[in-house]
């Protein structure tokens, strides 16, 4: 006994500036946290004090301890001379944990008790609240000491350990279904310890919040004790340069391993939940029609998706005759959308695809709107069969032009032998008008393509190219170019790169077809043209109003902009010649980042006005909604009823001065 | 002076290759787990978006100091610095080579980044995405980044002068720093860390300059202290030191000095706290009630669910609540189909000026004091009590998903409070602005639902009534008991986590059988019939738009201009303009400040005209929205934020 004493005496003496230290700076640290507590805006109790003292000031006081203690003494060799002594060296090791076990608790239950003596103005303490915060607390603390006591232990690998342990629990955290505030040590002193005044801690939390100390306190006694402490006393020297930065590397290399590995619960599988669906039992497709009256509109649907997926299936089938596997399909009912506008909802990877859209019957739905429909579906699932490869841009408008194909796969004679009667074609020819004709650049950035002349113009210039192919190379040449682009899976890695590098556009057509691709092109064009001059189709695209548009940002008061868009009417086509008395006109707007993207329809904010086509100036104003170095997008839109569809007349991306 | 440099650069070589390893190991790893062709620069370069950067300056600071505490320390605790001296090189010479050492590799470690950065974005052939890359932002980026870690680097050249100890206050000027510019961002080019968050102007990169120079000068002092300290006269300095550490009084006296400067910082943190706890200088928020701290007595009182502390002097206020308490919390119970809970503490003594009451588990404070009249407080009370049965019945999940959810804990909570305490006309006030929101700025359940997207650009306050009418069309398309269903969902064993919005609603609704789509759907149709109700309303409520149109040393002034006439007098008679700011998107609630407007004219120029001290503002931009409140109960509506010069 008088040997223990004795070396509590030493530690006492060896470590008394340090313990007047904390003795004077932990009350001050004990304020501060009070004060910043008390004003902080979403405080709900005093007691928060404790909360924020157990987190950040008893594991200071612990790794403060544990230095003077532990490290110091290994890293000044002194423990020899205590080890020279007529006492066993686990004594010594126990003296210092002990000591600095009862110093850390006793810091921990004093803040305990000056929150509850602070909170006993504002809230009842009883006697069970009081114990639950009691066995919070020293839990937490037996486990923070007991690390920060075997820490000191490792030397010069402590800090390397303590930055690794950090990105462990990080990583655990980030990338597993393990909880780290509802685990071990931290649920001790989260939220609940001031807040559940009822239910004990959870007993798994409270066992491996033991334990954990526990193991720290064995592993403590093995670095201390083995080899007669020689282990400890060789970690205790000072790290290189190099050890360091060796540490370092493997540290990146962890964290770099951590990004790759993910073990996550999954969640269940999408499903819809409500009796109003129907299923198809020849694809994978479900349709939400939420009310009864939309029963027969689902049934229609479904028949014509069923017809449109099941053959999709069976054409980009594999060369051993088997037929691809479709994604699960969804659709749901929104009547709160119009015929024309469809919205994808995210899924979680194979959950498939998942469509809005208001396909109850009415006039915009049958004279166009099914039809879009039926074409963006299948884009969707063209992108979700390649693992979202199909909208690579350099093909995307691939793409855009075969779903537009397939879904109007049946009416393909029909646009041929009628094209003043097919609105995709119409659209196309109304595109490529006056030598705008379809260019390589054009297609290879089809993003800008797409912004420029709006999706539905765009799309339609693509399924124009589709149809050319047809009519040239017969319709094996344009399931032979689908089947090379979307039966086969596309890997997440640089090989997809790689094999994007070896087949561009060119070697696609080439290889695929046996057709140059700016022969292609020119044929293509050609036969735009041909179309063009047909009469039928000339005297409907006179009746499209050709308009321009005209962004200005005028300045207003001080730095106020007012951005100010003009649509100027073709003289000759005014509201008269047009046979109309107005149109609408769509101002789509939205301010942008410094780095550009697509933007998506649903992005963009919409004014929409009525305005009369007897006047061959229409302005519109944005006042004071962007201001200097802010970047915007406009679009102006002017519905066409001969086209179906809005035509684009202005499409800017423009920094605001 | 070549040699030692080159020397000092092979001694730095281990660190300048675990530099580059730490900014560039995605270099490695993004072509075996990405297709480098579909992805932007700004997915590879996170630290370039606006309002982005400062995260790379935890990277550059560990760097910083690392090289600073490798340059001297050593060479003098080893004694090596003697064969430096025994060499015919000055000791100015030695020391500039080792601080350009220094720099160089900090400065190469930053050159690398962007130099692997651009050879992984180059190989997206895209349009947009594809041509993100600028050689002038990329090189401001550099110019930023090398100027930052250099500071550290001067800043650690001085610091490692007391080896280990000069980490301590070190890390307490950057707290105080901090903390001086939360109280107020006047204080905020103090904080070197702001260089690193990058503001653009269009798509140039705006450089703080008079930071950039400020710091740069105060470097300058760092380096020129450092050459005195180690390798001043006869290392007088360095002696001294030495000595200090190994007489006990030395080291008495370092204790001290440790003691005294954790203790300064200790009584600066004091003041700055008391400082930050001064809300008159907050500007005025819609919600703010005016109220500033009093002193008062307390009483207490208990009823079967609650316990409740309440100010002595407003006593009947207090009990006219308390007597109806146990049967709200029934009625809720019910509704929620919850379990009893524990008992409900409640502290009616709440003063604060950003909320009528918080509440987290089964504790809430309400504002007793601050409450306009009964009903208010009931409704007010009402909603904090969901909060309490939200917590417990999700078991806490609620609040762990607040990005998700945070729409519909408050949605819910308001929800209920109408349905517990009904008030037709705040309830129709509240749906209008839901309305206007809804028609005006399309915000669909994808942004709603996903509380970081709302924020960006819309008013934070919208979770409010947007969720109340989210929750109705829930329990129209689930049941009426499908809230607490919902909360249970979220509590349950095996629910995922971390999910995003979508997913994590797609999930929970599924759990309880039912359907989102179905539920996002009842609420569009809501909206459209709403919209139709109403249309006479949203005609006349008048869109705002404006920026600032002067601004001097003292105040800025934004001006507003109203795109039609106001809102007819008789029927909305308190109709009243706000002006909320804040720095950037990621900012919380309590750094918004807002200020009512002084109508200038509401006949033919319509303008409103908003003063804003100019100390509320420390970047070279900042965020502005402009709203109008037309219930004096309910919530204000407000336009998207915009971005505006400070000038």
């Amino acid at each position: 006994m008088d040997r223990i004493a004795a070396l509590l005496e030493k530690e006492l003496r060896q470590h008394l500036a340090t313990l007047v230290g904390l003795f004077l700076t932990l009350p001050m640290a004990y304020l501060i946290t009070v004060l910043g507590v008390v004003s902080s805006p979403d405080n709900i109790t005093v007691l928060t004090t404790h909360q924020v003292f157990l987190w950040v000031f008893v594991p200071l006081t612990g790794m403060v301890l544990g230095h003077r203690l532990v490290v110091v003494e290994y890293h000044g060799r002194t423990q020899l001379f205590v080890e020279a002594l007529p006492i066993r060296r686990g004594e010594m090791v126990t003296v210092k944990y002990v000591l600095g076990l009862l110093i850390v608790m006793g810091v921990a239950i004093t803040s305990l008790l000056f929150s509850s003596l602070f909170a006993l103005g504002s809230e009842p303490l009883g006697a069970r609240f009081m114990g639950l915060m009691t066995l919070r607390t020293m839990a937490y603390t037996f486990c923070v000491w007991s690390v920060l006591f075997a820490m000191g232990f490792l030397g010069r690998f402590r800090v390397p350990i303590y930055v690794g342990l950090v990105i462990l629990v990080f990583a655990l955290n980030a990338l597993t279904e393990l909880e780290l505030r509802r685990f071990g040590p931290f649920a001790m002193v989260d939220q609940q310890l001031v807040l559940e005044r009822v239910v004990p801690p959870p007993g798994s939390a409270l066992a491996a919040t033991l334990i954990l100390g526990a193991a720290w306190v064995v592993l403590a006694y093995i670095m201390a004790l083995i080899n007669e402490g020689s282990i400890a006393e060789a970690l205790a020297r000072r790290m290189t340069l190099k050890e360091k930065s060796a540490v370092g590397v493997l540290f990146v290399a962890a964290l770099s391993a951590t990004t790759v590995l993910e073990d996550r619960r999954q969640q269940a599988p999408f499903s819809f939940q409500e009796d109003e669906v129907i299923r198809s039992t020849t694809v994978p497709l479900e349709i939400l029609y939420l009310r009864e009256s939309a029963l027969s509109d689902a049934e229609t649907l479904r028949d014509q998706l069923e017809s449109d997926l099941s053959s999709l299936a069976h054409t980009l089938r594999g060369d051993d005759g088997r037929e691809i596997d479709l994604p699960p399909i969804r659709v749901a009912l929104r009547e709160s959308l119009d015929a024309t506008t469809f919205e994808p909802v995210g899924l979680s990877k194979n959950d498939g695809i998942l469509v809005r859209a208001n396909f109850r019957s009415s006039e915009p739905w049958e004279g166009g709107g099914n039809s879009s429909f039926r074409a963006f579906l299948i884009r969707e699932v063209l992108s979700e069969l390649t693992d979202g490869r199909a909208e690579f841009e350099p093909k995307a408008w691939i793409q855009d032009g075969f779903s537009r194909y397939w879904a109007d796969r049946d009416r393909l004679d029909s646009c041929r032998q009628s094209p003043a009667s097919c609105a995709p074609l119409l659209r196309a020819l109304w595109a490529t008008r006056g030598r705008r004709d379809v260019r390589d650049w054009q297609l290879e950035q089809w993003f800008r393509t797409r912004e420029r002349h709006g999706e539905e113009i765009a799309w339609s210039v693509a399924f124009s190219g589709l149809l050319v192919l047809e009519e040239r190379s017969g319709r094996d040449a344009v399931i032979a170019l689908a089947r090379r682009l979307y039966a086969r899976s596309a890997p997440s890695d640089m090989r997809e790169l790689v094999h994007d590098r070896l087949h561009p556009m060119s070697d696609l057509f080439e290889a695929t077809l046996g057709i140059p691709f700016d022969e292609f092109l020119t044929e293509w064009n050609a036969e735009l043209d041909r179309l063009r001059e047909l009469p039928e189709v000339a005297a409907v695209l006179d009746g499209v109003p050709e308009a321009t548009g005209k962004l200005t940002i005028e300045r207003d008061v001080g730095a106020i902009r007012n951005a100010v868009v003009r649509l100027d009417l073709r003289p000759s086509q005014t509201g008269r010649s047009l046979n109309l008395q107005s149109a609408v006109v769509s101002l789509l707007h939205r301010d942008l980042t410094p780095f550009d993207r697509p933007l998506e329809r649903h992005e963009l904010r919409r004014e929409e006005r009525l305005v009369e086509l007897d006047e061959l100036t229409i302005e519109l104003q944005l006042l004071g909604r962007y201001g200097p170095g802010m970047r915007i997008f406009v679009a102006l839109e002017l519905e066409s009823e001969r086209l179906g569809c809005p035509i684009r007349v202005l499409a800017e991306r423009r920094a605001v001065r | 002076m070549r040699t030692l440099y080159l020397k000092e650069l092979r001694a730095l070589l281990p660190l300048q290759i675990l530099m580059i390893l730490t900014n560039s190991a995605d270099f490695f790893y993004r072509p075996l787990t990405q297709r480098l062709d579909e992805k932007a620069w700004t997915d590879i370069s996170s630290y370039i978006g606006p309002g982005e950067g400062a995260d790379m300056g935890i990277s550059l600071v560990v760097f910083g100091l690392l090289i600073a505490y490798s340059l001297f320390p050593r060479e003098h605790d080893e004694g090596t610095i003697d064969f430096l001296y025994s060499l015919p090189v000055s000791r100015r010479a030695i020391f500039v080579a080792k601080v350009a050492a220094g720099w160089t590799v900090l400065l190469v470690g930053c050159v690398v980044l962007q130099l692997s950065d651009f050879t992984l974005q180059s190989q997206n052939p895209q349009s947009f995405v594809g041509e993100q890359w600028r050689l002038d932002v990329s090189a401001s980026v550099v110019l930023l980044q090398a100027s930052f870690a250099g500071i550290v680097l001067c800043h650690g050249l001085v610091l490692s002068f007391l080896r280990r100890f000069g980490l301590i206050p070190y890390a307490m000027g950057g707290w105080v720093v901090i903390s001086l510019e939360r109280v107020s961002p006047t204080f905020s080019y103090l904080n070197v860390m702001n260089i690193l968050t990058l503001e653009y102007d269009g798509q140039r990169v705006a450089i703080p300059w008079f930071e950039l120079g400020l710091h740069i000068a105060l470097a300058a002092f760092c380096v020129a202290l450092a050459y005195v300290l180690w390798m001043g006269r006869a290392e007088w300095a360095t002696a001294l030191w030495a000595k200090a550490q190994k007489a006990p009084h030395g080291r008495a006296a370092l204790g001290c000095a440790t003691v005294l400067v954790v203790i300064g910082f200790f009584v600066l943190a004091v003041i700055i706290s008391l400082g930050d706890d001064d809300e008159s200088d907050r500007g005025f928020d819609p919600d703010d009630d005016g109220l500033r701290p009093v002193s008062f007595s307390v009483d207490s009182a208990e009823t079967e669910r609650f316990d409740f502390t309440y100010p002595s002097n407003m006593r009947e206020k207090a009990l006219a609540l308390i007597r109806g308490a146990d049967d709200l919390h029934e009625g809720l119970r019910q509704r929620l189909s919850a379990h009893k809970g524990a008992r409900v503490i409640v502290d009616l003594t709440e003063q604060s000026p950003h909320h009528e009451g918080i509440t987290a588990w089964t504790k809430m404070r309400v504002g007793l004091i601050a409450a306009i009249d009964e009903a208010h407080l009931r409704h007010v009370f009402t909603h904090e009590l969901v909060h309490s049965f939200q917590f417990q019945e999700s078991q806490r999940r609620l609040g762990d998903n607040n990005r998700a959810t945070r729409f519909f804990g408050e949605g819910s909570a308001e929800y209920f409070a109408f349905e517990l305490v009904p008030n037709e006309s705040q309830r129709r006030a509240s749906r209008q602005v839901t309305l206007a929101a809804w028609s005006r700025h399309r915000i669909r359940f994808e942004v709603l639902a996903d509380d970081d997207a709302l924020r960006e650009s819309f008013d934070p306050h919208l979770v409010y009534p947007m969720g109340e009418s989210w929750t109705a069309a829930l329990v129209e398309a689930c049941g009426a008991a499908a809230p607490g269903r919902v909360l249970r969902a979220m509590g349950r064993e095996d629910a995922p986590q971390d999910l995003a919005p979508m997913a994590f609603w797609q999930d929970t609704l599924q759990a309880v059988d039912c359907d989102l789509e179905e539920v996002i759907g009842r609420w569009e149709q809501m909206m459209l019939e709403g919209v139709e109700s109403e249309a006479e309303f949203l005609a006349a409520l008048p869109r705002l738009g404006g920026g600032v149109a002067s601004a001097d040393s003292d105040e800025i002034v934004v001006l507003a201009a109203l795109d039609r006439a106001p809102l007819p007098s008789e029927l909305y008679p308190e109709v009243r303009y706000y002006l909320r700011v804040r720095d950037n998107p990621g900012v919380d609630d309590s750094q918004i400040r807002a200020f009512e407007g002084d109508v200038l004219s509401l006949g033919e120029g319509r303008r409103i005209e908003f003063r804003v001290p100019r100390d509320y503002f420390h970047g070279q931009r900042f965020q502005f929205q402009l709203g109008l409140r037309f219930n004096p109960r309910c919530w204000a509506y407000f336009e998207p934020w915009q971005f505006a010069d400070v000038q």
